[in-house]
């Protein structure tokens, strides 16, 4: 009972308001746009206004969308908004697009339809006391004035009111859904994009972290584990020659000395791939420095960001960016290479690049590394393009989506 | 010396205090985290502090905060940093201002028994040591990159070494050059990067070091 009351008020309130706001609003609009149209000739002009009238148009719909969403307590789900125009000639055709579009149009159906809708509010309410008024003064015939009619006749029209006032509140809480949300099909569209994107970032995050794990393995096996056996072996042949051929068992002492520094250093690297250890304790900066100065060829490090990203984004730039650089000591035989790390809007970008000799490609011939970081780029959402014409240069720019 | 170990790694503890006692060092009870580091030198005032960088109870560089603490008492105590892996950053942190009587090695540089000890002899007499790693990224981070442009590849070697903090007899040994070879290589680095003329000792080694623009303020 108490909902039902406070929709009746609110309803009310809102038509009431829509019979001023409604009239307001559609002149403005209307005004507005005629006028863009028929300056279209003084072309600057007629641009120039038409874009005040789109933006305007924009805010008069996010305005009445807050209002039906306060006095109704509805959700609006606001339509998709397409990504801000670059150039100029982008810009002067998105004028048009949005002249033209749904939503735009929609707007205006919006406001003429609450300009209806409250003055047929208004309309009833005056049409309810004038008829009340008469009755009392018995401009109705003698036998309606009388009191327990006058009554009667304030009591039904009294209804008919609220009811009217009911209704049209669901019509306009209705039309302000259809007409300034998002439609069902669009909101349907935006989600499956949504979850092609999720599964499409989750496949890759099993993909990397498979291909992680056989890399290890790898370097374990291939790497550490022969090379200590070896230690092992030539320390157990000086053992034997320990006291025959003291000569021969200090060459080959010296021979596992070395060997176990090589073992120590691989494990080192290999420690470094599965967890950078200076990421965490201080950011990409300092890790990325440190990758550079393994690279064969001669690196420059720039890192530019306000704050640091999120540990995840950090380390899938890392990461990026040291395939990046491995691909570039093997493969480019350039003498220079640069490493710039910025910030985007709501992104941040690494832009690896070199003077080598181009032809670089994801997935075919040596291109494994570049699968791999494609994968784990795609994971956090981000996108990989790279640049890579015969003959060079190459640029690989990773984005990863991040709010700083 | 009188040698202060800290390190939470038993079986590295140990072979530390084998090789220093070996050497002839006098090595004090060892501490297994930064809070023991600091107390322990407060109360002994070791002649050197051999510090690990990761240590409870984060395990990320507790090490570092503790040799820099130590670095600004006075007179600042020699210490011997080492590290799992090296960073230029760390490096800058302990150097602020002051080389003298620093070091910062991989840790994986102790199994090169001589060359560590030589280390530690150099620091405890107030020299620096760096780890050729942390030259190497000191040189690619460096803002002067075109100046170094302009030295010869046995120049910027010779560079690299002195920023190690190796005097001219060990650069010499290094490059298998005669010492008078190296000195002709030093002056001409000097002249060319139009640095005041250090002939040697920690004073160069900060010279090369702030000319390269390590900087702990970055």
């Amino acid at each position: 009972m108490r909902s039902r009351l406070l929709f009746l008020w609110a309803a009310a309130a809102d038509l009431a308001l829509d019979a001023l706001l409604g009239v307001v609003w559609f002149t403005v609009m209307w005004t507005l746009l005629s006028t863009g149209i028929g300056l279209i000739p003084l072309f600057g002009l007629g641009i120039g206004l038409l874009w005040v009238t789109v933006v305007v148009a924009r805010g008069l719909r996010f305005v009445e969308r807050r209002r039906a969403e306060a006095l109704y307590g509805v959700v609006i789900v606001p339509p998709a908004v397409r990504p801000a125009p670059t150039t100029f000639g982008a810009w002067i055709g998105r004028v048009f697009v949005d002249v033209f579009s749904a939503d735009f149009w929609k707007g205006m159906l919006h406001h003429l339809a609450t300009l209806v809708l409250g003055t047929a509010f208004w309309a009833a309410i005056t049409f309810a006391v004038d008829l009340v008024g008469a009755a009392v003064l018995g401009r109705l015939g003698s036998v309606l004035s009388l009191p327990i009619l006058v009554v009667l006749v304030g009591a039904i029209a009294l209804a008919v009111l609220i009811a009217l006032t009911v209704g049209l509140g669901l019509l306009d809480r209705q039309l302000a859904v259809v007409l300034l949300g998002a439609s069902e099909r669009a909101r349907r569209a935006q989600l499956e994009q949504r979850v092609d994107r999720l599964q499409d970032a989750r496949q890759g995050a099993v993909d990397s972290a498979d291909q992680e794990r056989r890399r290890i393995e790898r370097d374990l096996h291939d790497g550490v584990q022969p090379r200590l056996v070896s230690v092992a072996m030539t320390l157990g042949m000086a053992r034997a020659r320990f006291d025959s051929d003291p000569e021969g068992a200090r060459a080959l002492l010296d021979e596992a000395h070395q060997e176990t520094k090589e073992s120590i250093t691989d494990l080192r690297h290999i420690a470094r791939g599965i967890h950078p250890a200076v990421l965490a304790d201080r950011g990409l900066d300092a890790a990325l420095s440190a990758v550079a100065s393994h690279c064969a060829v001669p690196t420059s490090v720039r890192v530019d960001l306000p704050e640091r990203p999120s540990p995840e984004v950090e380390a899938v730039l890392y990461f990026a960016v040291s395939e990046a650089l491995t691909n570039v000591s093997k493969h480019s035989r350039a003498t220079r290479c640069s490493v710039d790390v910025t910030r985007g809007p709501s992104s941040v970008r690494a832009v690896v690049s070199d003077d080598g000799v181009g032809g670089a490609e994801a997935g075919r011939g040596g291109g494994v590394g570049l699968t791999g970081l494609l994968d784990r780029v795609r994971a956090a959402g981000g996108a990989v393009t790279l640049d890579s014409p015969a003959g060079g240069p190459t640029v690989l720019t990773v984005e990863v989506p991040c709010a700083f | 010396m009188r040698i202060l170990i800290a390190e939470d790694h038993v079986l590295l503890r140990a072979g530390l205090e084998r090789l220093l006692g070996d050497a002839g060092h006098e090595v004090l009870p060892s501490v297994a985290d930064a809070e023991g580091l600091l107390r322990s030198c407060a109360e002994d005032r070791p002649d050197l502090a051999v510090v690990d960088v990761r240590m409870p109870p984060t395990f990320t560089d507790e090490g570092i905060r503790a040799a820099v603490l130590l670095r600004s008492t006075r007179p600042p105590l020699p210490v011997l940093v080492l590290s799992q892996y090296v960073e230029e950053r760390y490096a800058a942190e302990l150097i602020a201002g002051d080389s003298a009587g620093l070091g910062y090695l991989l840790k994986d540089r102790v199994a090169e028994v001589g060359d560590f000890l030589t280390a530690v002899e150099t620091v405890g007499s107030g020299g620096t040591v760096l780890d050729p790693e942390v030259v190497s990224q000191i040189m690619i981070r460096s803002r002067r990159s075109r100046d170094l442009d302009a030295l010869t590849p046995r120049e910027r070697e010779a560079l690299e070494l002195m920023a190690e903090g190796r005097s001219n007899g060990s650069i010499a040994e290094r490059m298998h050059v005669t010492a008078g070879a190296v000195e002709k290589l030093v002056s001409a680095i000097f002249s060319k990067l139009g640095l005041p003329a250090e002939d040697s000792g920690h004073r160069r080694v900060l010279a090369v070091l702030t000319y390269l623009g390590v900087d702990a303020r970055r």
